[in-house]
């Protein structure tokens, strides 16, 4: 059962088990990959010193497009002039937090990391945030609640959690009421009761390389629409989405105490 | 000792306008970015004292987005630069 940050004499701790650790380094590279554009710096070194690159437009994919957005709402060829000298520099910053942040997750005992590692692992834990919900349609402060119902689990308010059959959501035990909200301002280190965190339901297909869920004509609208397998896809990542919420809401409180 | 006369460049009117017309950076709402996150970057990146970096982030929240910085274009750029690294949905434009 996971533990969240918190601030500790030998740095910002938090307590992850196996299943929770792998997941975690799945989602960090999975995200980093998305970054990486594979622009060999050998094709020109001087361009790639100054950090010129040849991207000139919003990337395709919504989610890169979110970690990587248009400087100017209304001119776009000011957007791609400062794309051009601002991307490639911001693809490999939002690669080293997310490398930095997969490689503490190799250590031995509790995650215990000093200050650079935690501005590394904040970061890396907005990007995978961002992903997951553009991935998933979050696009406005309803649709949290909005994908629950879809997907039947119970909301506050509604029958509390723990009357729900666990065997019958995909996603595993996870408690979704604590840790729904990303203002989870009063989450304490125990808050989101996370327990297994269904690792196994991945396998290799997070559903990270097109929306889950989704025709391309857009969202289903009702229960009956998604299958099973895009239901199990969406609840696995809303669940993924609200631990690596709970956890960045520890973070951040674990940082800002001193 | 001699002196030259010294001649004075008047500013060119062009670049006096583009020094008066300031720019601002804007960070605009998301459902994603924590409260706790947006206000902990605004003290973190600007330095703004915690009570300037709440009144910001919750107009962000409230209103949809807030101006948090102004001056040159360039210093724009920067800010807008930095604050998408922290994973923020930042533009720049004219203030006006």
């Amino acid at each position: 059962m996971a533990r969240g940050f918190r601030r500790t004499r030998h740095g910002l701790r938090a307590k992850l088990d196996v299943q929770e650790r792998a997941v975690l380094a799945h989602l960090f590279v999975e995200v980093y990959e998305l970054l990486d554009d594979g622009t060999p710096a050998e094709t020109d070194p001087l361009a790639a010193m100054i950090g010129i690159g040849t991207a000139v437009d919003l990337p395709d994919d919504p989610a890169l497009a979110r970690l990587l957005p248009d400087a100017h709402k209304e001119d776009h060829e000011a957007s791609s002039e400062f794309r051009r000298y601002t991307e490639q520099g911001l693809r490999e910053r939002k690669r080293r937090s997310l490398e930095t942040a997969r490689l503490t997750l190799g250590r031995d005992g509790a995650l215990t990391l000093d200050e650079p590692e935690s501005q590394a692992w904040l970061v890396a834990l907005t990007d995978v945030r961002l992903v997951l919900a553009e991935r998933m349609g979050l696009r406005t402060e309803d649709d949290h609640e909005v994908l629950m119902r879809q997907l039947g689990i119970p909301l506050d308010g509604d029958v509390d959690a723990g009357d729900v059959d666990a065997g019958d959501v995909d996603a595993g035990d996870v408690e979704a009421d604590d840790a729904n909200d990303s203002d989870v301002e009063d989450a304490e280190g125990e808050g989101g009761d996370v327990e297994d965190v269904d690792a196994a339901g991945l396998d290799g297909e997070s559903g990270f390389d097109e929306p889950a869920g989704r025709a391309a004509a857009g969202r289903p609208t009702s229960q009956e629409q998604l299958d099973d397998v895009a239901r199990a896809q969406l609840a696995t990542m809303l669940s993924l989405y609200d631990f690596l919420t709970w956890l960045q809401e520890t973070l951040v409180q674990a940082v800002c105490d001193d | 000792m001699s002196t030259s006369p010294v001649e004075l460049d008047e500013p060119r009117s062009q670049e006096r306008a583009e020094v008066a017309k300031p720019w601002v950076t804007l960070v605009w709402n998301d459902p994603v970015n924590l409260m706790s996150y947006v206000r902990y970057v605004f003290q973190s990146y600007f330095g703004y004292p915690k009570d300037k970096a709440e009144k910001l982030m919750l107009d962000v929240h409230l209103k949809g987005r807030a101006a948090v910085s102004h001056g040159t274009r360039e210093e724009m750029e920067r800010d807008v630069e930095a604050l998408q690294g922290y994973g923020l949905w930042a533009t720049l434009q004219q203030d006006d």
